[in-house]
């Protein structure tokens, strides 16, 4: 019993302090992850890319419809990221830029589709968007209003998401999709009278 | 850009129609808002709106994991393809030549840092000069409160073990900012 006293005491007086453990990565603010990952630290990356997927792809999906769509320009926007993170230089925050490219990206996906697919498919999609999709959607006012966002002008559609789903102020909206403050507030007026029209059957 | 697609009308009482609609959503409105028919109806049209718009944006789709995987699979081929010799340190090995990644050494003296009370690294450069010799400039960020002198003196100290034991490699000079200072929340 002595000598098992004695073991336990030595081992506890031997023992080296551990060096403690570093907090978790997750932990670490936006701007240490940027400059960490602009150096080449992929796992940095991960964390930021991880952080912010779910906003993005919030975006991506409000602005193309559809979430296979919204998937590619997801995947093709955080791939995006990583190849022009030495031309963020921190100006803005790095949600502001990331939320830029996720813009513009699908601003181009919409783009492209609307000169390769005919013209019959996108009037197709627009008059039927309630009924095939979403049947066992309860709130018919929100698969009304999902539907009317779609057939909003593309640029008009991006101005009214981040404002009203997203949240942001005029000022970043602008930064985002490159146009005057004016605009930003044209286009989300616009659009909120276009969608307000839809909904006044629904009240 | 067209002219037509941000010129807001003002309503028929001569007030800016999007000014009304925000007054209306932040529950702001003046009392001419408040009585004028045509405020009113734009008032309307905003509340009529604004609950729907509430509800979607309380949605919370989230991607597949599949998407991020992907990213990160192509980051890391591209990584790996990229790699130029001038990314590589070599190593003072005897059995024959060995390098290693600049931004692996990188990773492992930032974690040095990291395991610091109130200390967190940021940039990490790693040059290497005659011989096998390295510097080292680091970029770090510190707890509000904590002593500077004496915790980028023990960074230092800490890089300089860490480049021989850890990495192989001899740290003849270690440049320290402190670009930040932050509180715990």
């Amino acid at each position: 019993m002595h000598a098992m006293r004695t073991d336990g005491r030595e081992r506890a007086e031997g023992s080296v302090e551990p060096p403690p453990a570093p907090p978790p990565e997750q932990d670490l603010d936006d701007t240490t992850l940027v400059v960490r990952a602009r150096e080449g630290d992929v796992r940095a990356f991960s964390v930021l890319a991880e952080r912010h997927q779910g906003v993005l792809y919030r975006l991506a999906l409000r602005l193309v419809g559809n979430s296979d769509d919204a998937q590619d320009a997801l995947q093709d926007s955080l791939l995006d990221m990583w190849r022009r993170l030495d031309r963020f230089r921190g100006d803005s925050a790095f949600t502001t830029w990331a939320y830029r490219i996720v813009t513009n990206r699908c601003l181009d996906l919409l783009r492209r589709r609307r000169t390769t697919v005919p013209v019959e498919e996108i009037e197709d999609r627009l008059a039927s968007p309630v009924t095939t999709e979403h049947t066992a959607e309860v709130d018919a006012g929100l698969v009304a209003l999902r539907a009317a966002l779609l057939t909003l002008p593309d640029e008009q559609r991006a101005c009214f998401v981040l404002r009203e789903l997203e949240g942001l102020g005029y000022t970043e909206i602008a930064e985002i999709t490159g146009a005057t403050e004016t605009a930003v507030r044209g286009r989300i007026h616009r659009a909120r009278t276009t969608l307000a029209g839809v909904m006044r059957s629904w009240r | 850009m067209a002219l037509e697609d941000v010129r807001i009308e003002p309503l028929a009482c001569g007030r800016d129609a999007a000014d009304v609609w925000d007054h209306a959503v932040a529950g702001e409105l003046d009392e001419h808002e408040r009585s004028c028919p045509h405020c009113r109806a734009a008032a309307a049209d905003a509340a009529g709106l604004d609950g729907v718009v509430h509800r979607l944006a309380q949605e919370r789709p989230h991607p597949p994991p599949t998407v991020l995987d992907a990213v990160l699979a192509s980051v890391r081929d591209a990584v790996a393809a990229e790699l130029r010799p001038q990314d590589l340190l070599p190593l003072d090995s005897p059995a024959g030549p060995a390098r290693l990644a600049r931004p692996a050494a990188a990773r492992v003296l930032r974690h040095v840092v990291d395991g610091m009370d109130g200390m967190r690294a940021r940039s990490c450069r790693i040059e290497s000069h005659t011989g096998f010799d390295v510097t080292v400039a680091i970029t770090v960020t510190a707890r509000f409160g904590v002593d500077l002198a004496s915790v980028t003196a023990r960074v230092r100290q800490m890089l300089v073990a860490a480049g021989e034991q850890a990495l192989g490699v001899p740290v003849s000079s270690v440049d320290i900012t402190v670009v930040d200072l932050w509180e715990d929340a």
